[in-house]
């Protein structure tokens, strides 16, 4: 049986074992990728925000305790690096000139295909802290308390932050005219990490 | 549209994009920068160990002889079963030789 996060971290932190290290960082990397993509919409960013992130909690893991999952520190340490690198990026333009602007680079993005452009144009009416919130607890599996560990947030407050998204996004798919299911012509885009 | 659609959705969605991204080259080369650091402490460990064993091999006659003295008071119950100073100052070398090499094999 496969050892679990938390028996890698102890092995990685009394033997310096790199392998247990490694096998964290191929566990992981694929869905705090995903959610790193889904919330800043550029996927180089989201990469280059993911290889900091194991930098850090592989030069940080003596500091893990273990009273939460491995997983909601990995994506606590991710969520800080996305806010700081949103910080550094001068990502301060208004939403809407930002999806209008993108809207052409992300017509024909891969990573894009699956989801629906009105998810993404709903998702993107989200603020840093909702969408985070929604993409943990409805995307990534998360409860509520792993979401409010990652997100450094009261339990409560996370509660909200996903019934606050689930209900803006459900009032921005009523409102577009195709299905979430069927793409507009037109494509909106989270392109753009919202900065306040 | 309903809460669960929207929740069916978005995990559709992130479930395809983490298949995708298990199958690229992230991790090969997360864990290659990663073990960037090991690799320098361990050339930096070796290359000292090189020079010191150069150095050492530069003066090994002197050394051993130096050492077999020494061995020679100290030990004198190791000659008399025939073993010479010398022989032993080797052995003690040959040892730490030995432990620095597993040492190095432990870290790489």
């Amino acid at each position: 049986m496969d050892p679990n996060d938390i028996e890698l971290v102890a092995l990685a932190k009394a033997a310096h074992d790199e392998r247990a290290f490694a096998v964290l960082v191929r566990r992981h990397q694929a869905r705090l990728r995903a959610f790193l993509v889904r919330l800043c919409g550029d996927q180089a960013r989201a990469d280059d925000i993911a290889q900091e992130t194991f930098m850090k909690a592989h030069s940080a893991l003596a500091t893990f305790r273990g009273g939460g999952s491995f997983r909601s520190w990995l994506f606590a340490i991710a969520y800080r690096e996305f806010l700081q690198s949103a910080r550094k990026a001068k990502a301060a333009v208004r939403l809407e000139d930002a999806l209008k602007a993108d809207a052409a680079r992300y017509r024909d993005d891969k990573l894009d295909a699956g989801l629906s452009l009105d998810l993404r144009a709903a998702l993107a009416t989200l603020d840093d802290m909702e969408r985070a919130a929604i993409l943990l607890c409805d995307a990534a599996g998360f409860s509520h308390p792993e979401a409010a560990s990652a997100l450094n947030a009261p339990l409560g407050s996370v509660k909200t932050y996903v019934a606050r998204a689930r209900q803006k996004m459900r009032d921005r798919l009523s409102d577009s005219p195709a299905s979430a299911e069927a793409p507009s012509p037109e494509p909106a885009t989270t392109g753009v990490c919202h900065v306040r | 549209m309903s809460a669960e659609d929207i929740e069916r959705l978005l995990e559709r969605d992130f479930g395809e994009l983490a298949q995708r991204f298990e199958k690229d080259r992230f991790a090969a080369r997360m864990l290659f920068r990663l073990g960037a650091r090991r690799r320098a402490r361990l050339g930096a460990v070796a290359f000292a160990g090189g020079l010191g064993a150069a150095f050492a091999a530069s003066q090994f006659t002197d050394i051993v002889s130096l050492a077999a003295q020494s061995l020679a008071r100290s030990a004198p119950d190791a000659a008399a079963a025939g073993m010479t100073s010398h022989l032993l100052a080797t052995l003690l070398f040959a040892g730490a030789l030995t432990a620095t090499a597993f040492v190095l094999r432990q870290e790489s």
